[in-house]
């Protein structure tokens, strides 16, 4: 592989001599591999992304009447008011594609040894190594990319339905571009995903290590301990750090990411209270490159994540099928 | 070198010993037939060589230490472990399209052109294939690649007899070469006694016969014994007696052509036959049985 030989005669060694050695890409088969088996994978977010955007389309022939005089309200309500949509888009395509990645990592090791298909894996030269690490790399690199290309290419298409309703409506299209970030936006969304999937790597990785683990039902083992832990904790200190810090870990990548005028969490309770129209605070967060890196936490729960999968990569080199 | 090469190889399952000291060495071309009962330690071994498993003492597959050189070693070795292993949601195109992408010795125009032999449609997936059909496909993956080494773990388990004559007429007509290691573990070892060179016997983790073909026949002869010559032959300590349709049949151990010729019709004994009278009854051995 290190050496260099010209194009041409490799095209003829390849020819020639059955036994010359093809070229592989080990990873990239395994991380193909992941996305046959798992459809919902993607799937799950598409068909969200469909419902949202029907949802808009419906949503568009009761709108809040504030639109009607959009171009009359103040600059900042017309920025809140427009950005929206967009930002909503965003939170229930990543909320989705959460869910989905949370369980994908709990059968990804998990199933292949109910199945026994862990032996054809094994029967391959594909080291345990590049196996666990293309499975991290489902909800590591391949989820946040394809939440990236659907929340950008959906956030489109509401933007083109919002330009023909303001124009429909006599209301100017162009103040309406003037006050949404448009190229911020998807720099935004890249840099939310790329952020929430380095702070919930430690929760990725603690669920393959219980799926390369748990004999049967790696949810129980993945939920019950920590339920365990913080019920103990409580009797017996009466404190709740592991609550705690759960609860952040779940919830505060965002806070981790983005400086807001006010944490997520009191946002979220806002909306609990009075309903998600009354929260117009999209335009509020701001990516925060330097906040993300100097957070202690961020780089705790990497280091987590790096022994969980050295345990899980220890695992499935040891781990046989489950069908004695 | 040889293909493998196994000293005091041992493997505990914590106080359970599975394997308990196997040395064993396989040359390269030979076609080795594992036998022994279920939970004997035929598929331990076979995972401690296919570096499935850690193990104590030494073992050398292709030069190799399995266990930690598992991915390497596996660009040169190939194993079925049984029919049911090719995950069910798989199809038939992305498996070709897996192996050819991580395998560097794999000919995707040859598992082409064995498939095509085949009524395995490409967009099926194998939870929608006969079981015959997933060993077929199985097959056809592993015969496309150019290995020096090839290990069957029950690989025709729960075929019909048609599929199972099919499996090794294919085996043997399209894949070995020769030069190819071939070791194999079956329950049905009269089906595939005539293609092996060695026998191993393999029982309660120990290994109680090692022996080729040649010298297994030149060795071992069983005699369906004429009435009259019965008390001569048992004269002579055969292995084993039985009776089949009234005529006694006894096996011999060492005991010269010549002789046996006079007392009756002398053939080669069954591999199974031999088992039982090596390691005594079916019912105890569970060769024929379950575990």
């Amino acid at each position: 592989m290190t050496t260099t030989t010209a194009q041409p005669v490799v095209a003829s060694n390849v020819a020639v001599g059955a036994n010359a050695a093809r070229p592989v890409r080990p990873f990239y088969w395994s991380v193909r591999r992941e996305l046959w088996e798992h459809r919902s994978l993607y799937l799950a977010p598409v068909i969200v992304a469909c419902v949202l955007l029907l949802a808009t389309v419906v949503g568009a022939f009761k709108l809040p009447p504030m639109i009607a005089t959009f171009d009359t309200l103040s600059p900042d309500k017309q920025r809140e008011l427009a950005a929206a949509p967009y930002a909503i888009v965003a939170m229930i395509l990543v909320a989705t594609a959460m869910v989905v990645a949370l369980f994908y990592c709990l059968d990804a090791l998990h199933g292949e040894r109910r199945d026994r298909s862990v032996l054809f894996w094994k029967s391959m030269p594909v080291s345990d190594r590049t196996a666990v690490l293309a499975k991290l790399a489902v909800p590591m690199i391949v989820v946040p990319a394809i939440l990236f290309v659907l929340i950008t290419a959906t956030q489109l298409v509401v933007l083109v339905g919002h330009l023909l309703l303001w124009a429909s409506k006599g209301l100017s299209v162009g103040n309406l571009l003037q006050r949404l970030p448009l190229l911020d936006m998807p720099l935004g969304v890249a840099y939310m995903v790329a952020t929430l999937a380095i702070w919930y790597a430690p929760i990725y990785a603690w669920l393959l290590l219980v799926s390369a683990w748990a004999q049967r039902s790696p949810l129980a083992w993945a939920v019950v301990p920590w339920i365990a832990i913080t019920a103990v904790e409580r009797l017996m200190l009466q404190s709740s750090h592991a609550a705690t810090w759960l609860r952040d870990r779940f919830f505060g990548g965002f806070d981790a990411a983005f400086s807001t005028r006010e944490p997520l969490a009191d946002v979220a309770q806002k909306m609990q209270q009075q309903g998600a129209a009354s929260v117009q605070g999209g335009s509020d967060f701001a990516p925060d490159v330097l906040r993300f890196v100097s957070n202690p936490q961020v780089w705790i729960g990497v280091a987590i994540a790096v022994a969980l999968i050295a345990a899980t990569i220890w695992l499935r080199r040891r781990q046989e099928s489950l069908a004695a | 070198m040889a293909s493998i090469e196994a000293r005091g190889l041992t493997k505990a399952y914590g106080k359970h010993v599975a394997v308990k000291g196997i040395d064993l060495s396989v040359e390269r071309g030979r076609i080795v037939g594992l036998i022994g009962p279920n939970g004997a330690g035929k598929t331990t071994a076979l995972k401690a060589m296919l570096g499935l498993t850690p193990f104590q003492g030494e073992l050398k597959v292709l030069g190799r230490d399995p266990w930690a050189e598992r991915d390497l070693l596996m660009q040169d070795v190939c194993f079925i472990a049984d029919v049911a292993v090719l995950p069910r949601w798989l199809k038939v195109q992305h498996a070709i399209d897996f192996v050819a992408g991580v395998h560097p010795k794999f000919d995707r125009a040859k598992a082409e052109r064995f498939l095509a032999r085949t009524v395995i449609k490409r967009e099926s997936k194998v939870g929608a294939l006969s079981k015959g059909m997933v060993a077929q496909l199985h097959l056809a993956l592993v015969m496309a690649i150019e290995a020096k080494l090839l290990v069957l773990d029950e690989p025709t388990l729960g075929l019909d007899i048609l599929f199972r004559k099919q499996f090794y007429d294919s085996l043997i007509n399209d894949y070995y070469d020769g030069d190819r290691t071939i070791v194999i573990t079956t329950h049905h070892a009269e089906e595939i006694e005539h293609i092996l060179t060695d026998v191993v016997f393999i029982n309660d983790g120990r290994i109680a016969l090692n022996t080729t073909m040649e010298a297994l026949q030149a060795r071992y002869a069983e005699v369906r014994v004429e009435p009259a010559h019965v008390a001569a032959a048992r004269a002579l300590g055969p292995l084993r007696e039985r009776q089949v349709f009234g005529r006694s049949t006894l096996l011999f151990d060492g005991v010269d052509a010549a002789t046996l010729e006079s007392l009756g019709e002398v053939r080669t004994p069954g591999i199974t036959d031999l088992f039982v009278a090596l390691l005594g009854s079916p019912a105890a051995s569970g060769l024929e049985g379950k575990q």
